[in-house]
C-alpha cells in the first residue's frame, strides 16, 4: 500500500462504504487497495463490532479470560479503541443498521434503525424478522431465505425488497448483509445495513410510466386511439386493477365516461361496462365529479365507505377498494379525468398524487394538441376540398409581389411551365387582354393591400393558344406585418371561348333581325308601288273607258281594284306590327288615362255609331311607350267594340287591378265571346276567326297587342266563355328598367 | 275639268320630283281634272331636282317653282336629302313642298329625321282619294299660297 498509512478509523471507513452499498471492486479502485486486503479490514472490522454483541451471549466468566488470550496489553488497547471507533460510526450513521446472531435473533441496532422501524432496539432485543414484519409475512420470508443462504455461504449479500416502515407504507429497500465470525473463527452472526431507495425507485418509475404513457401519445393521433395504452401503462406498472377517461360532453352537458382498460376480470369489465353507461350532472359530489369541478386530484381509500361515490358499492361488488383520479389539465382548463382502482385499501400517496397531475398535464397538452392537428387537417382538407372545386391551382406571392409557388394543377390545366415565372410579377408577363390601363388598377389594388377576385388574364401557352385564366388573391398578414398574396386561378379558357361564341351569336341575331326588319319595311313599302299602279290605273280605266265595258268587265275590274286595297292594308298592318319593336319610343311615366282618352278619341266614329257603353276604373300612372299604349287600349276597345252581339247594346270596362309589383288591366265586353282553343291563336299574326265578311280586319290587331305588351315585359291573355263576352288581361310591371 | 280652269292668272309652276312613270302619269291626270292652270315640270331624280331649282345645266331656264311635289324615294339622291337642301337654302326654303308618301310609315321616318315638309300626302291606291288628294292641293294654292300675292 504505498505512500498511505491506514489508521484503524480509515479502515472503518472504508468498510463502511461497502456497508452503504458500494461494491468491492469500486471501494478497492478508490483507494487503491487490493481485494483480499479489503476483506481483512471488513472481517476485522466486523469481528471488532460484533465482539460487545457476541460477548454478551458467552457467560461473563469466560469473557475476560477470552478477551485477554492470548492478547498483549497494546493489541487488547488498540483492538478496544478500534471497537469502539466503529460502534460510534455506527451508531451515527443515517442508515439503519442492525446485527443478527446466527439463529436469526437481532443483537441490536442503531439509532437510524429504531427511527426507520418504529421500534424500541432495545426491546426488539432477541427479537425476529418475522417478528419485525408481523403485517408482511412475504417481506420476513424474503430476508429469511437470505439469511439462510449466507449462513450456509459466508459472506455478503445485497438484493432489494418492499417492506413495512414506521408508519405503515411500504418502502423499497436495499438490503445489504455481511456475515462476522467470532473469536473461534467460526460464522457468529451477520451485520446488515438498509438503504431506502424508495424515491429513487419511484422516481424511475414515473418515468418509465411517464416514458411509456409519452410514447403511446406519439404513436396515436386521437385520444381514443391513445387511452386505453396510457390506462394499461399506468396500472401496470403500478399495480392497479383498472382504469378508465372520462371527459365533458358539451351535447349532453355532462360527464361521460369515453375509454376503459382493465385485465381480464370480468367482475371488473362489468363495473367498467356500467361506468360507461353513466352520464353525470356536473356536481360536487362523487370522484369523477370533485375532480372535474376542483381541477384537482382526488382519492378514495376505501369506495365502498364513499357514500358521496355513488359507483362505490357496484366497484366495491368488484373486488375494488381504494380509488384515484386526476384532472386532464391543459393550463387551468380540465379537459377531463382519468381514474384508477385498486385492489387493496391504499392510503393517500403524495407520490402517486403529484405523479397523476404530471401525468394529467402530459396527456392534456396531448388533447389539445390532437384537437388543433384535427381542426388543422379539417380545415386543410376543407381548403382542398374547396380549392379542388371551385379552383384549379393555388399560388403565393412575396412581399414584392413576386410569385414564390405554383401548385402543380397550373401546369396540368393550362400546359404552361409555371417555373419562368417563379421570381416575376404577374405583369412582367405578356397578357395581350390587359392595357397598361388595366395593370396600373390592379397594382393599385394590390398597393392598398386589397383582395381581387376573378382577375382575367390571357396567357400564351407553348403550342401558341390563348389560355384565359381568372386569379384570385387575399393579403397574407404575420403580426401585422404584410407578407405577399396568396390566392387560387382557374383556367377559364372555355368560358371564354363560350363566351366568345355567345357574343358572336348574339351580334349575328342582332344583326339578322336588324335585316329582317330592314326586309320587312323595304320590301312592305316597294310592295306598295305596284299595288298602285294595279288599282290605280284600274279604276282610270273605269273611269275614262267605263261606259264603254259591259258590266261583268265592271264587276272584275272591281274586284281588282277591291283586292289591291286589302293587299295595301295587310302591309300596311305588317309594318306597323314590325315597327311595335323597331320604332317604338322610349318607356316614360305617364297617366294611363290619357292613353285611354286618346285611344277613345282615335275610336270616336266607331262609339257613336254603335252607341258603345265604355266605363273605366281610375287608372294609375305607368311607364310606357305612350303612342303603344294607346295603340293597346285602341286595339282592345276597337275589337270589343267590332264583335259585338247583333241585338244587345255594347258595353265596355276598362278595369285595373294592383297585382303587386305590376298592374293587371282588363278590357271586358260583353260581345260574342271567344272559344278555348282560341285564346292562343287570337294573338298570332294574321290569325281570323271570323270571314271578312262577317268582320272586317287583318287579323292583325292582338298580334300588334301582344308585341307591345311584350315590349312592356308584361304578359297578355284572354278570358272568354263563347258567347257571353270577353275579357282582355294584360299586364305591365311598375318599374321598368333598360328598356327603351 | 281643264274648262274651269282660270286661264287668266299666270300658270302655277308645279316641280314634280317623282320617279315612278305611272305616279307621275297619275299627277299629270289628276292635276288635268284640277282646277288650277299649271305647268308640271317633271324630273325624274334627287340631282335633277336640285339642277332645277338652282337652275343648272338643261335646266338653266327653269322657272322658280311655286310649289314641290317630292317623292321620297329617288334614284341618285333621295327626297329626304333633297327636302333637306331645300329647307337649308334661304331661297328657297319658302317654296311649299309636298311629299307624296307610299306609306304612313314613311312620313314617321321623316318625322323622326326633323325635316319638316309643309304636306305630307300618302299616296292612295285608289284613284279617286288621288284625285282628291291633287285636288286639295289645287284647293291649297288657290286659298292660301295664293292670298299673300294679293290675289
Amino acid at each position: 500500500m504505498p505512500g498511505r498509512q491506514w489508521d484503524a478509523a480509515s479502515k472503518a471507513k472504508v468498510v463502511l462504504e461497502g456497508l452503504k452499498g458500494r461494491s468491492e471492486s469500486a471501494i478497492c479502485k478508490r483507494h487503491r487497495i487490493e481485494p483480499a486486503e479489503y476483506r481483512r479490514w471488513r472481517k476485522q472490522f466486523l469481528a471488532n463490532i460484533a465482539r460487545p454483541f457476541e460477548s454478551r451471549r458467552v457467560p461473563p466468566a469466560q469473557r475476560s479470560s477470552r478477551l485477554l488470550a492470548g492478547m498483549s496489553q497494546k493489541v487488547w488497547e488498540e483492538s478496544a479503541k478500534a471497537m469502539r471507533v466503529a460502534q460510534e460510526l455506527i451508531e451515527a450513521l443515517p442508515i439503519p443498521v442492525f446485527f443478527k446472531a446466527r439463529d436469526g435473533k437481532h443483537l441490536g441496532a442503531n439509532r437510524a434503525w429504531e427511527s426507520y422501524f418504529g421500534v424500541n432496539r432495545d426491546a426488539f432485543i432477541g427479537g425476529t424478522v418475522e417478528e419485525l414484519f408481523a403485517q408482511a409475512p412475504e417481506a420476513a420470508a424474503r430476508h429469511h431465505a437470505a439469511d439462510e443462504d449466507l449462513w450456509r455461504n459466508p459472506g455478503t449479500c445485497i438484493y432489494e425488497l418492499e417492506v413495512p416502515v414506521h408508519d405503515g407504507t411500504f418502502r423499497h429497500t436495499l438490503n445489504y448483509k455481511a456475515t462476522f465470525a467470532g473469536a473461534d473463527g467460526e460464522v457468529a452472526g451477520l451485520i446488515g445495513a438498509i438503504i431506502d431507495i424508495t424515491e429513487r425507485k419511484r422516481a424511475e418509475q414515473r418515468q418509465a410510466i411517464e416514458h411509456r404513457i409519452t410514447r403511446i401519445l406519439s404513436e396515436s393521433e386521437t385520444p381514443r386511439e391513445a387511452m386505453p395504452g396510457v390506462l394499461a401503462a399506468f396500472c401496470e406498472t403500478l399495480g392497479w386493477a383498472c382504469g378508465a377517461r372520462w371527459s365533458l360532453d358539451a351535447q349532453l352537458g355532462g360527464y361521460r365516461c369515453e375509454e376503459t382498460w382493465s385485465k381480464d376480470d370480468v367482475a371488473v369489465a362489468d363495473f367498467l361496462a356500467a361506468s360507461r353507461k353513466s352520464i353525470y350532472q356536473p356536481g360536487q359530489a362523487g370522484l369523477i365529479r370533485r375532480v372535474l369541478g376542483r381541477g384537482e386530484p382526488v382519492w378514495i381509500v376505501d369506495v365502498s365507505a364513499e357514500e358521496s361515490f355513488l359507483r362505490g358499492k357496484q366497484a366495491a361488488r368488484a373486488g375494488l377498494r381504494s380509488a384515484f383520479a386526476l384532472p386532464i389539465r391543459l393550463g387551468d382548463e380540465v379537459l377531463g379525468a382519468l381514474e384508477f382502482f385498486h385492489r387493496d385499501t391504499l392510503q393517500p400517496d403524495e407520490w402517486l398524487l403529484k405523479t397523476g397531475v404530471a401525468i394529467g398535464l402530459q396527456i392534456g397538452h396531448f388533447m389539445a394538441r390532437t384537437q388543433a392537428e384535427r381542426e388543422l387537417r379539417q380545415s386543410e382538407a376543407r381548403f382542398r376540398s374547396l380549392t379542388g372545386l371551385s379552383s384549379d391551382w393555388y399560388w403565393e406571392e412575396d412581399e414584392e409581389l413576386r410569385l414564390t409557388f405554383m401548385s402543380s394543377r397550373f401546369v396540368e390545366r393550362t400546359g404552361i411551365d409555371p417555373a419562368p415565372f417563379i421570381g416575376r410579377k404577374r405583369w412582367e408577363e405578356p397578357a395581350p387582354n390587359l392595357t397598361e390601363a388595366d395593370w396600373a388598377r390592379h397594382k393599385a389594388q394590390l398597393e392598398r393591400r386589397e383582395p381581387f377576385f376573378d382577375f382575367e388574364m390571357e396567357r400564351v401557352s407553348p403550342d401558341g393558344n390563348s389560355v384565359w385564366l381568372a386569379v384570385s388573391g387575399e393579403p397574407v398578414f404575420e403580426d401585422r406585418k404584410f407578407r405577399g398574396y396568396r390566392g387560387v386561378g382557374t383556367d377559364i379558357t372555355e368560358r371564354k371561348r363560350a363566351q366568345v361564341a355567345l357574343h358572336e351569336a348574339y351580334d349575328e341575331l342582332a344583326r339578322s333581325n336588324a335585316e329582317l326588319q330592314q326586309f320587312a319595311y323595304v320590301a312592305s313599302h316597294d310592295l306598295q308601288e305596284p299595288l298602285r299602279m294595279i288599282g290605280s290605273y284600274t279604276q282610270l280605266l273605269e273611269r275614262r273607258y267605263g261606259e264603254k265595258l259591259d258590266s261583268d268587265a265592271r264587276e272584275f275590274m272591281d274586284f281588282i281594284v277591291d283586292g289591291a286595297t286589302r293587299m295595301k292594308q295587310l302591309i300596311e298592318d305588317l309594318l306597323a306590327y314590325s315597327r311595335v319593336g323597331t320604332r317604338g319610343k322610349e318607356l316614360r311615366p305617364i297617366q294611363a288615362q290619357s292613353a285611354l282618352d286618346r285611344a277613345l278619341v282615335n275610336l270616336r266614329v266607331s262609339i257613336e255609331s254603335s252607341d258603345a257603353q265604355i266605363t273605366h276604373d281610375a287608372l294609375p300612372e305607368v311607364t310606357v311607350d305612350d303612342t303603344q299604349l294607346t295603340q293597346l287600349f285602341q286595339n282592345l276597345i276597337g275589337n270589343a267594340i267590332k264583335f259585338k252581339k247583333k241585338d244587345e247594346p255594347i258595353r265596355i270596362h276598362v278595369g285595373v287591378q294592383d297585382g303587386g309589383d305590376e298592374w293587371q288591366f282588363s278590357v271586358s265586353d260583353n260581345g260574342i265571346g271567344i272559344e278555348p282553343q282560341y285564346f292562343e291563336r287570337i294573338f298570332m299574326v294574321f290569325q281570323r276567326l271570323h270571314t271578312r265578311d262577317e268582320y272586317a280586319g287583318t287579323g292583325i290587331g292582338l298580334a300588334i297587342c301582344k308585341k307591345v305588351v311584350e315590349r312592356h315585359r308584361g304578359r297578355i291573355w284572354v278570358e272568354s266563355a263563347y258567347g257571353k263576352g270577353s275579357t282582355f288581361v294584360f299586364t305591365l310591371p311598375k318599374t321598368q328598367q333598360g328598356e327603351t | 275639268m281643264s274648262a274651269d280652269t282660270d286661264r287668266t292668272a299666270p300658270p302655277v309652276e308645279i316641280l314634280l320630283v317623282e320617279d315612278n312613270l305611272g305616279d307621275a302619269r297619275l299627277t299629270r291626270e289628276a292635276l288635268k281634272e284640277g282646277k288650277v292652270y299649271n305647268n308640271l315640270h317633271w324630273v325624274k331624280d334627287g340631282v335633277e331636282a336640285l339642277d332645277f331649282l338652282h337652275k343648272r345645266g338643261k335646266h338653266k331656264d327653269a322657272p322658280k317653282p311655286d310649289i314641290i311635289l317630292l317623292d321620297l324615294n329617288l334614284p341618285k339622291k333621295d327626297g329626304r336629302e333633297v327636302l333637306q337642301e331645300i329647307k337649308s337654302d334661304s331661297r328657297l326654303m319658302r317654296i311649299p313642298v309636298v311629299v307624296l308618301t307610299t306609306s304612313k310609315a314613311e312620313e314617321d321616318v321623316l318625322k323622326t329625321y326633323m325635316l319638316h315638309a309643309n304636306c305630307y300626302v300618302t299616296k292612295p291606291v285608289d284613284l279617286e282619294q288621288f284625285i282628291k288628294v291633287v285636288q286639295s292641293i289645287d284647293n291649297f294654292w288657290l286659298t292660301v299660297v295664293t292670298l299673300p300675292n294679293g290675289k
